[in-house]
């Protein structure tokens, strides 16, 4: 072999070498361009979709504002009002990403929503009944596509949206900033970014969380599961619908005040805020009721018996009601734990479990 | 006599050239002939003298494969003695010497550096700074005074009503740029358990700082996106009350490990975090549900 034939073969393998890296680097480029979010293309409106009454009845130009939730639907600026014909037991779907919501039953097999200054909506069957009533619905909005398709995004949008459904209506419902008031419904599952929710005389229970405001449940029924990341939770005359419902109440930053509850399973937390029971314990109930940073203030009636254990750091603890000590640790310094029974045997059983880290604990009397 | 052999066939027959059948016919003839016998043993003289010359030279050929045996043991030698990794390193380099396994393994760094590069993106959680810690703890608790803890007093419950009162009726303002948002729950959670005199943890502890310390990672890129600055100012406070809680229960547990009531409020306390962290989560999950 030949010094030319050598250079040659290994001109040949330089090439080779530098193609591939090129190849390679040209790999790491589309791998990076795929890891870019593509933009969303509208899906096609699904079929299934029942004809519903539609009237417009004004338009403006000014959509309404949405401030700290990014790329979200933010209507049309249309005032509308729709309305379907429905199962009286539908369960109705919603998302809302800004506005003032509220939802009331009546006695009639129909919804129908009222948009002020919003979205375009339409109903969406999504599975109906035998005799072909729409048993679940969801609302969705209206939107032209740029190639003149009619697509249906999942959330509207509205300065007023009001919807009368049947009083056993199912509701699910997220959003964003609204402020929700849910009045005669069957079941309730709310789960909001922010703005307050009020429910009130809802028969199979209640589910709302919201991640900045306050919720209120007043008249009731069913298992409920009330959470706030900062606001207040006020519930009263709430009971359960069936044996073994529970009640769970959470905020972080906020106050819980509970009273006229008649569920025998409650368990009550507070990150920094006071919480404040007044009413009757049933017999046989298990109750917890907890903060880090607040006061426990229970208001019992006399005839209350339960055993209580209370736990507090750094606070105290006082009863108005005859508390019969059995075990008690209050060393200076360390975690304190009290643990007896108030009441007589005769009058009921229940377990009442109060903690605080830093706070004071207090059992007062019912005043009649 | 002119049927004499010649030269060539005497030589070949010298060199067992000749087939059986010529050799024997050969070896018959010189048999009867003198004249050819006397030029076979003229031949044989001459072939012992060239041997005998040549045999110096057929000799240096055995050092030559002394020489090999000895470079084969040489080989060995060095290849019992030579360190694994010089060996892997040399293999490499045989190998690499195969243009299709260069281009392989050129193929494979460029997806690795791409990966690292374009993938892998995960916020990595600075080093804890003690220092720093202690001064966010020392931020902390001034925040913790926005809601001032209500005590009674003793005199207050002797006379038999509680009054609530706060231990600081007018708390010192709070301002918002004060509170140093880069730095991640898990370094506070660290900074606490590191003032304690034992970092031992207690049994199923540790769980709780796992999941915490991954959450607060997910989490850490999330807040400043998620939350108001009003919404993040009551979750630093909420925060700093747990992180304050979990700090004064380490304390008391390390003090007393048989404390079940002090190990109760301390994993109520984590798990109080553990919600927290998961607020911000889900509220996320729920603002990026809202936009699809």
């Amino acid at each position: 072999m030949t010094a030319g034939e050598d250079r040659m073969k290994l001109l040949k393998v330089t090439t080779r070498f530098l193609l591939t890296i090129l190849v390679c680097i040209g790999a790491a480029v589309l791998a990076c361009t795929a890891q870019q979010p593509k933009p969303t293309i509208p899906t096609p409106p699904p079929t299934g979709k029942v004809p519903a009454k539609v009237k417009v009845k004004d338009k403006t130009t000014k959509p309404p504002k949405v401030m700290g939730l990014p790329q979200i639907e933010i209507g049309d600026g249309v005032t509308s009002e729709r309305s379907i014909t429905v199962d009286p037991k539908v369960s109705l779907t919603l998302c809302i990403t800004e506005g003032t919501v509220s939802v009331n039953g009546w006695s009639r097999n129909e919804v129908r929503v009222f948009v002020k200054d919003g979205s375009r909506v339409d109903f969406k069957a999504l599975q109906k009944s035998r005799d072909g009533n729409p048993v679940w619905i969801s609302l969705v909005g209206v939107k032209k596509a740029p190639g003149g398709a009619t697509v249906n995004p999942e959330c509207i949008a509205g300065d007023e949206i009001e919807l009368d459904v049947p009083e056993n209506t199912s509701l699910t419902m997220k959003g964003g900033d609204t402020t929700t008031l849910i009045d005669t419904v069957r079941r309730v599952s709310v789960t909001t970014a922010g703005g307050s929710v009020s429910v009130r005389n809802v028969s199979q229970g209640v589910r709302a969380t919201t991640y900045q405001g306050d919720v209120v449940v007043s008249n009731s029924n069913g298992p409920m599961g009330l959470e706030t990341t900062s606001g207040n939770i006020v519930a009263g005359g709430i009971s359960p619908s069936e044996v073994g419902d529970a009640f769970r109440a959470r905020t972080n930053s906020g106050a819980i005040s509970l009273q006229k509850m008649d569920f025998r399973f409650a368990e009550v937390n507070s990150i920094t805020g006071s919480v404040l029971f007044a009413g009757e314990l049933p017999s046989g109930g298990s109750f917890s009721f907890a903060t880090t940073n607040g006061a426990l203030r229970l208001v019992l009636p006399d005839k209350t018996s339960c055993r209580v254990a209370v736990t507090y750091a750094f606070g105290n603890f006082r009863s108005d009601l005859p508390l019969k000590v059995e075990t008690e640790s209050v060393s200076a310094g360390s975690v304190k734990r009290v643990v007896g029974t108030i009441g007589t045997p005769e009058g009921g059983d229940c377990s009442l479990r109060l903690s605080t880290n830093t706070g004071a604990v207090s059992i007062r009397k019912l005043q009649h | 006599m002119s049927n004499c052999l010649d030269t060539g066939t005497i030589q070949a027959f010298l060199d067992g050239e000749l087939v059986p059948a010529a050799a024997s016919g050969v070896s018959a003839h010189i048999a009867m002939c003198d004249a050819c016998a006397g030029q076979l043993a003229a031949a044989e003289e001459e072939s012992s003298f060239v041997i005998s010359v040549l045999e110096r030279e057929i000799d240096a050929l055995v050092p030559t494969q002394r020489l090999w045996s000895k470079i084969n043991d040489s080989i060995a030698v060095e290849k019992a003695t030579t360190p694994f990794w010089t060996k892997a390193w040399n293999t490499l380099i045989a190998s690499l010497a195969n243009p299709a396994i260069a281009v392989a393994a050129i193929a494979v760094i460029a997806l690795g550096v791409s990966w690292v590069v374009f993938v892998d993106r995960t916020p990595v959680a600075p080093p804890i700074d003690t220092a720093r810690s202690s001064d966010r703890s020392t931020q902390i608790t001034n925040l913790s005074t926005l809601n001032p803890t209500p005590v009674v007093t003793s005199a207050e419950s002797k006379s038999g009503v509680a009054v609530l009162r706060s231990n600081d009726p007018k708390p010192a303002p709070v301002r918002a740029e004060n509170i140093a948002y880069s730095v991640p729950m898990t370094s506070r959670v660290d900074a606490a358990t590191s003032r304690g005199t034992q970092p031992d943890h207690i049994p199923g502890e540790q769980s709780y700082i796992k999941t915490i310390a991954s959450l607060d990672q997910t989490v850490n890129g999330q807040k400043d996106s998620v939350m108001k600055p009003s919404e993040r100012i009551s979750y630093e406070r909420d925060m700093a009350v747990v992180d304050d809680a979990i700090a004064k229960m380490r304390k008391v547990v390390q003090k007393n490990p048989k404390n079940e009531s002090a190990k109760q409020v301390l994993y109520t306390s984590y798990q109080n975090k553990i919600d927290l962290l998961n607020s911000v989560s889900q509220r996320e999950e729920l603002v990026a549900s809202l936009s699809r």
